[in-house]
């Protein structure tokens, strides 16, 4: 079994629902990029299997879009999971009777301890998912901004998770020269 | 959400009290929930559906029959395996190829649908379900207080998505699954993997069922139902058998299209079905057991008497709510199936039958994870696709959904229209409904209570 990437970047949308799409669309950019410390999942219309992808991460990033009431569609949101200014997501509404929304998968994460540390919501405000095509002509370029937000935050990651691991324990030094 | 307060006092007059229970507009779809009640006593109960569910049947027509297992998939993103298996069985029937069809692949069938089974039993049993016998608003809140049995479901529904995996090439709409059986069969090295997890996870899913027929207080709604499921002579119900009821239906695969009429209803999208001449009935994990249950894997009939003891019920059981146990029953099974079938693997001679079009027609079910979903198809000389039906579970049990709320309202009451419409919702969980399978579900929200004489 391989070694498990320490960031996981979880997509979610329909690929067939206009703007809906954003986060499939994010997926297949990124999944070019050779990024060593990078797994990227596409959920698409089943966030019920985030909690399975979640164990040993330290940062996870959820790609969706969401109707934000107060917000104008066309626009990217970068957002601490945590905060509490976080927009209601599209998928958090799209519970099933026999599924679970991304949200929910995430609330039931952190209950159970497994939710990472490093949490954020890369989020495309959008005016609607319909199904079938087109995607509005904002899409692609706030596609491209998410591409760059979420490479961002994997070179910044990956530097503090270096420095973490390479940070000397002092605690041991004190006690050799004792 | 207030209680209804508005009532006449005229004892002439009946009182009259209406709840209903609209969806939220969303994008997916919606149902809803209307109850009319006279002095207490249900006038009208309907389970409105807002979308149509069969938008499958027409998309299949002029396509390749090669193509329908994964277009049919996508009517399901918890139960593709269902759709999968019911096209490719009904196909084969069409394509005169039925019985051609090798034990070894008749076996990865099995497994497959056992995969699906364990991820869509046990997702609705402790997600869904669970929280309405616990006193919790959701899963989520629950998980607070019951950590330890959500991450042991977790790892259960986790088996049962890599058992699909392994048969048809990944967990959600296999691609792995074509009509005459399997584009490749699984390799034994993937297979054997899975066998310790799984001797392992259907003794933990024994000690979870007999945790839920012990620990839980089912409500007593007893009716009596028409329970129809497939009734294989020497195996529990998965894709082959013939179709029977407690009520003396027993047909052929290919005539219980002729058996049952769908017709529309005014408020639903969704077709309703009944047996002709009789009525609505139920398909599902309760219909199942109580026709099958002499045929449970040994691990899970050996769970039976302890269960029956501790919801004080012998089979059969007369109560939807007693669903839960059933599916609980079910997932040990296909835990202790999937697991000898995984134990013995080897590869078949060939993953799939050839097959060559020709015209003709074919219908065939196999047990969805909610219950009979019956497809039949007709085919040109070609293979191409002339003519579709899909009759899935939700939809046939829907009539008798709204007979249960009917059933179910006198002992409405006494309580708050939120409390009313909580014990609404948590009866038609018991059938674990698929609304309109595809991206459309169901959910409840108070909008408006009136109580009013006439």
């Amino acid at each position: 079994m391989g070694e498990i990437r320490p960031i996981l970047m979880a997509a979610c949308g329909n690929p067939d629902a206009s703007d809906d799409a954003f986060g499939p669309l994010v997926a297949q950019r990124l999944a070019h990029t050779a990024r060593p410390e990078l797994e990227i999942v596409d959920l698409a219309l089943n966030p019920a299997d985030l909690l399975h992808c979640l164990e040993d991460r330290r940062a996870l990033l959820v790609v969706d879009a969401a109707m934000v009431p107060g917000v104008m569609p066309g626009r990217l949101l970068d957002l601490d999971y945590r905060s509490d200014a976080r927009p209601l997501l599209l998928c958090e509404r799209a519970t099933s009777t026999h599924g679970l929304g991304l949200s929910a998968q995430l609330a039931m994460a952190e209950a159970l301890g497994w939710l990472p540390p490093n949490v954020r919501l890369i989020v495309a405000t959008i005016q609607d998912a319909r199904m079938g095509p087109p995607i509005s002509s904002a899409m692609p370029s706030i596609v491209s901004e998410a591409v760059r937000t979420i490479l961002e935050w994997v070179a910044r990651w990956r530097s503090e998770f270096d420095a973490a691991e390479v940070t000397p324990d002092y605690s041991k030094s004190h006690r050799k020269r004792e | 959400m207030s209680k209804s307060s508005n009532s006449k006092t005229n004892e002439d007059k009946p009182h009259v009290r209406s709840i209903a229970v609209g969806a939220l507009a969303r994008v997916e779809g919606e149902g809803a929930l209307r109850l009319e009640m006279e002095n207490d006593q249900c006038v009208q109960a309907r389970l409105d559906i807002y979308e149509p569910p069969r938008f499958f049947e027409a998309l299949l027509r002029g396509r390749d029959f090669r193509e329908v297992p994964d277009i049919a998939a996508r009517i399901c993103g918890i139960c593709p395996v269902a759709y999968q298996m019911g096209a490719c069985h009904a196909m084969e029937r069409a394509l005169g190829v039925f019985d051609d069809v090798d034990p070894p692949i008749r076996a990865l069938r099995n497994l497959a649908y056992c995969g699906e089974w364990i991820e869509s039993h046990v997702l609705h049993m402790f997600m869904l379900h669970l929280p309405d016998f616990l006193g919790y608003e959701s899963v989520i809140s629950m998980t607070a207080d019951h950590g330890p049995i959500v991450k042991r479901a977790l790892s259960l529904k986790k088996l049962g998505n890599d058992i699909v995996a392994l048969v048809g090439g990944r967990a959600v709409h296999p691609v792995g699954i074509c009509v005459g059986g399997f584009y490749r069969a699984p390799v034994p090295e993937a297979a054997a993997a899975l066998v310790p997890r799984l001797k392992q996870a259907a003794e933990d899913m024994a000690e979870l069922t007999i945790f839920l027929a012990e620990k839980l207080t089912y409500p007593q709604l007893e009716r009596d139902y028409e329970f129809v499921a497939l009734c294989p002579e020497d195996e529990y119900p998965m894709n082959l058998g013939r179709i029977q009821s407690n009520k003396g239906l027993d047909v052929d695969q290919e005539e219980f299209g002729n058996a049952i009429e769908e017709k529309q209803v005014e408020h639903s999208t969704a077709l309703h079905a009944a047996i002709k001449g009789r009525g609505p009935y139920v398909v599902g994990p309760l219909a199942r057991l109580n026709l099958n249950h002499g045929k449970l894997h040994p691990r899970a009939a050996e769970l039976l008497p302890g269960v029956c003891r501790a919801v004080r019920k012998e089979l059969p059981w007369n109560n939807n709510f007693l669903s839960l146990p059933a599916r609980a029953l079910e997932t040990v099974h296909a835990l202790a199936v999937a697991h000898d079938i995984l134990a013995h693997y080897a590869p078949p001679a060939r993953s799939a039958i050839a097959i060559s079009p020709r015209a003709g027609g074919g219908g065939h079910g196999t047990e969805a994870p909610r219950g009979i979903c019956w497809h039949h198809y007709r085919i040109s000389d070609e293979g191409i696709v002339l003519a579709a039906r899909i009759v899935p579970p939700t939809s046939q049990n829907q009539s008798s959904i709204e007979q249960d709320l009917r059933a179910l309202a006198p002992s409405l009451a006494a309580l708050g229209d939120e409390e009313a419409a909580l014990r609404c919702e948590h009866l038609i969980r018991n059938y674990d409904p698929c609304i309109s399978c595809s991206v459309h579900f169901l959910k409840f929200s108070r909008c408006q209570v009136q109580s009013v004489g006439r």
